[in-house]
């Protein structure tokens, strides 16, 4: 439970509030690289409660201004872009990607108005086909987050997935650190079953309570999610998820050569992006596999058309205004849920029927909960610390502590699973990924316990 | 700039506003005569300065302008019967002349008197210029019609429209008051080849100096503006323009040419009506209407059909080729809309950054404000009274390098209304 105070606190992105400061000391993904071409169309962003508009100039490099124009407050969404700058319609004042006004045409020739005008300009990073965003108030950037997904060969990472979602932030990262709903939403009916070909089943589990063991660190939180392995066995089975401030996420690994890192990035208070950026360590992504990334709400609809409002861009066509596609004949024969295992639709389905910021006065928190807590709890306190004297999160400016992995892994009885973990959880320290497969997440029903476990 | 508190004063114009009740000492367009063609033809909903009225033509054709909801439990009168020189609630029969009088009571007993203490608010209206007007103001200050031209011209002589814009009804007036983006929102890319060609002064001159001059002065009616931009090498072209209390632009026009008007009329404090007229002082008025032509709207409604809901159909391959903006210049003056609307339902002027160009803009908003404030203290706004303030039109003229516009008397002659 939060208090009212307290769930403001952590919640709200804009200017000037706590949290919105604290997010400002980051780099954001916001937008995959493809969206904006050399002088094409501009896009329309919004991104922690800011209008800002997107274009790539004739340089190749890419632009993220205030959207409306210093001048009289236009939209530059109509601007021009051309001759390395994007120029308003309205008065022609032209701006480059740092907001510079380059040009003036409608002050006299001899007027130097236009050396002290500036737009508000963020700097943007181009990797691995995402672009990031720095909106903070540093003359210097941090330095760029050194996730294995941004640091891997372009070829071997996949295109973004990209999933608005109708609801706060934190609602969204909460779902990323709440092991016990996988095998409750995500769940299928009967251990073995058999289903359409092409349909994700859900996951299955032996044991639905599991234990939880936090641990905070420098750069967030881990926690290992631990269960029994098989009804009558005495091996456990941990699911090791990573939280690295200020939103991202590793869940447990599923596979042995794949890395990702999620982002719950805020367009607004109660609006967000979920941008799945994942990478294979064992060579480039196939043509193949690109396509499937592309189109990953293929089964459920796609995305919607985009209108003019940044939020109905990857806005998926199964969503609230049709109960996310649920099928009650699909509920009561193949899955616990009856919505679509495709993306996060069916986590979405869960946060966004919160409501766009949910009153965490009315919740009950159990022990399945706590690594939401710790969360919550340390994303508060770095935006107070932030507030109080400035400082930041250490990883804010550590690109090492960036270089971490998530696990799942089985165990005897026992032992210790951050012993057994601690070089498998670091990028860099030459091992195997820890990954026991999880039935449909990616590839669809293989039974969990089928998959490689070098660790067990 | 203008600070926050500035803003909300110049902006917001409900009941009980100081803005509100400055513009509620003029006469107000409400609607367009055609759109009540018929006596006891269909009521309509009009909501102007965020009040909700229904505006109704008599048995006599008489037109009647009253708050729209029913004084006895608030019904709307928009479902009434208009009949027998009256507006009658369909709930419970209670019947409203123009006036606001209850004349008729059905629900009430015969030998009731209920029906002479009850009144619904009617404001007085009259019909000229194509227009529906009504006086929003205490009742014992109405002031005569003001002395605008197109409102005395036969109808064979003007035109009237309207569009919806969605903004506050300040940026609307500041984009025409504001000449030079013209000759670049509005611009096609070929505007400086096309020059030399041009066969009006507007189309020769406007582009080779974008950056133009800005000469305000006050004038007892609103502001009068000149905008000076080189021509030739010993002449220059104006642009003379006009703001006129408090809601009424002309924009430049060809010397003696026909005018055009906007009365950018707040329907409440996040949209607007933009009524356009268009008049030929001098004879009946002929050429096409190219301005907000009645087919570029949504129908049913006066919303262009280039609108915010699809980036007001930009092209980026016109934008890229033909011309400044992308935008169509038509479908409700898109390109203006735009520009207007995206800023923002209110702009916050805090965070704008005004140049040289911006001049009319800054003393515009400089006289609304101090016209609001002096009436909070109780000088009543003077061109509301006086009506041949609203005598005069927009104009302009080539003219030697070292003359002021104002100083030659052709010109004077052709922004005068005599």
């Amino acid at each position: 439970m939060l208090t009212k105070e307290d769930n403001e606190l952590l919640t709200r992105v804009g200017a000037g509030t706590p949290m919105g400061e604290l997010l400002r000391q980051f780099w954001h993904p916001f937008m995959p690289s493809r969206d904006v071409e050399v002088d094409g169309p501009m896009k329309r962003v919004r991104l922690l409660g800011e209008d800002l508009v997107a274009f790539r100039d004739s340089n190749g490099d890419v632009g993220l201004l205030a959207e409306n124009c210093p001048h009289r407050g236009a939209s530059l969404f109509f601007g021009r872009n051309e001759h390395s700058g994007l120029a308003c319609n309205y008065h022609g004042w032209k701006f480059d990607v740092t907001g510079a006004c380059l040009e003036m045409p409608n002050e006299p020739a001899e007027s130097n108005f236009k050396d002290k005008v500036k737009a508000i300009a963020y700097p943007v990073r181009d990797v691995n086909g995402m672009l990031w965003a720095y909106m903070g108030p540093r003359e210097t950037p941090p330095v760029f987050p050194a996730f294995e997904i941004n640091t891997l060969p372009a070829e071997n990472v996949f295109p973004p997935h990209i999933m608005v979602e109708e609801c706060n932030w934190v609602q969204g990262l909460e779902g990323d650190l709440d092991s016990s709903h996988v095998f409750f939403i995500h769940g299928r009916l009967r251990e073995e079953q058999d289903g359409p070909a092409g349909l994700m089943m859900g996951a299955w589990a032996h044991d639905l309570a599991p234990t939880l063991e936090v641990v905070p660190q420098p750069y967030g939180v881990v926690y290992s999610a631990k269960r029994k392995w098989m009804k009558d066995s005495d091996k456990t089975y941990h699911r090791i998820t990573q939280y690295i401030y200020p939103y991202f996420s590793m869940i447990a690994a599923g596979t042995a050569n794949g890395v990702s890192a999620r982002a719950w990035v805020p367009i607004d208070d109660e609006y967000h992006m979920l941008i799945s950026m994942r990478g294979k360590l064992d060579g480039p992504v196939t043509e193949e596999e690109r396509a499937r990334a592309l189109d990953p709400f293929v089964l459920s609809g796609g995305y919607v058309e985009e209108t003019p409002d940044p939020r109905t861009r990857y806005h998926t066509a199964a969503n609230k205004t049709n109960d996310f596609l649920l099928d009650y004949d699909v509920q009561k024969t193949l899955n616990k849920s009856g919505i679509p295992f495709a993306g996060n639709l069916q986590d979405r389905a869960m946060t966004e029927t919160m409501g766009p910021i949910y009153d965490r006065r009315k919740e009950h928190l159990g022990t399945s909960d706590r690594m939401i807590i710790m969360v919550r709890k340390q994303l508060m306190a770095a935006a107070r610390q932030y507030m109080e004297d400035g400082a930041v999160p250490a990883v804010v400016d550590d690109e090492r502590m960036y270089r971490v992995r998530s696990a799942s892994i089985i165990l005897p009885p026992g032992e210790d699973w951050k012993a057994h973990t601690e070089k498998a959880r670091d990028s860099d320290a030459g091992v195997p990924i820890a990954a026991v497969p999880l039935g449909g997440s990616d590839e669809y029903a293989p039974a969990i316990g089928k998959g490689v476990n070098p660790y067990a | 700039m203008l600070t926050r508190e500035e803003n909300e004063f110049l902006c917001r114009t409900d009941k009980g506003t100081p803005m509100g009740e400055f513009c509620r000492r003029f006469w107000t367009p409400v609607l367009l005569s055609e759109e009540i063609p018929d006596p006891d033809g269909p009521p309509v909903q009009s909501k102007i300065y965020g009040e909700e009225l229904v505006v109704f033509r008599t048995t006599s054709g008489k037109v009647g302008v009253m708050r729209e909801f029913c004084p006895h439990r608030r019904a709307s009168l928009f479902y009434g019967r208009n009949e027998e020189e009256g507006l009658r609630c369909a709930y419970h029969g209670w019947k409203f002349d123009i006036e606001g009088n209850c004349i008729d009571m059905m629900s009430e007993p015969a030998d009731s008197n209920f029906a002479s203490k009850v009144k619904n608010t009617a404001y007085p209206a009259v019909e000229a210029g194509g227009f529906v007007w009504a006086y929003m103001g205490p009742p014992e200050l109405k002031p005569p019609m003001p002395d605008l031209e197109y409102l005395q011209v036969p109808a064979t002589q003007r035109q009237t429209s309207k569009v919806l814009y969605e903004s506050n009804f300040v940026q609307v007036i500041e984009g025409e008051i504001d000449t030079v983006h013209a000759s670049i929102l509005h611009s096609r890319l070929d505007a400086q080849e096309k020059a030399a060609t041009a066969r009006t002064l507007a189309g020769r001159y406007s582009y080779r100096d974008r950056a133009a001059r800005f000469h305000v002065e006050d004038t007892p009616g609103g502001i009068l503006i000149g905008a000076k931009r080189n021509a030739e090498e010993d002449s220059s072209y104006w642009r003379i323009s006009r703001w006129l209390f408090p809601w009424v632009t002309m924009i430049p026009r060809e010397p003696h040419g026909p005018c055009r008007s906007g009365l950018i009329v707040p329907i409440d404090d996040e949209t607007c009506w933009f009524y356009l007229c268009r008049w030929n002082p001098y004879g009946p008025l002929d050429g096409s209407w190219n301005e907000a032509p009645r087919t570029g709207m949504v129908p049913g409604t006066w919303l262009g059909k280039a609108n915010s809901t699809n980036h007001y159909l930009i092209d980026r391959m016109v934008q890229k080729y033909e011309t400044f903006s992308g935008i169509p210049n038509s479908m409700g003056r898109a390109q203006d809309a735009a520009m207007t609307d995206s800023m923002g339902r209110i702009v916050d002027r805090t965070e704008e950054h005004l140049g040289t160009t911006d001049t009319a803009i800054i003393r515009m908003r400089r006289r609304l404000i101090i016209g609001a404030r002096e009436l909070q203290e109780g000088i009543e706004p003077y061109a509301a009274s006086h009506p041949e303030v609203f005598k005069v039109r927009s104009g302009g003229a080539l003219l030697p390098r070292e003359v002021y516009f104002k100083d030659d008397a052709e010109v004077w002659d052709d922004i005068t209304v005599k």
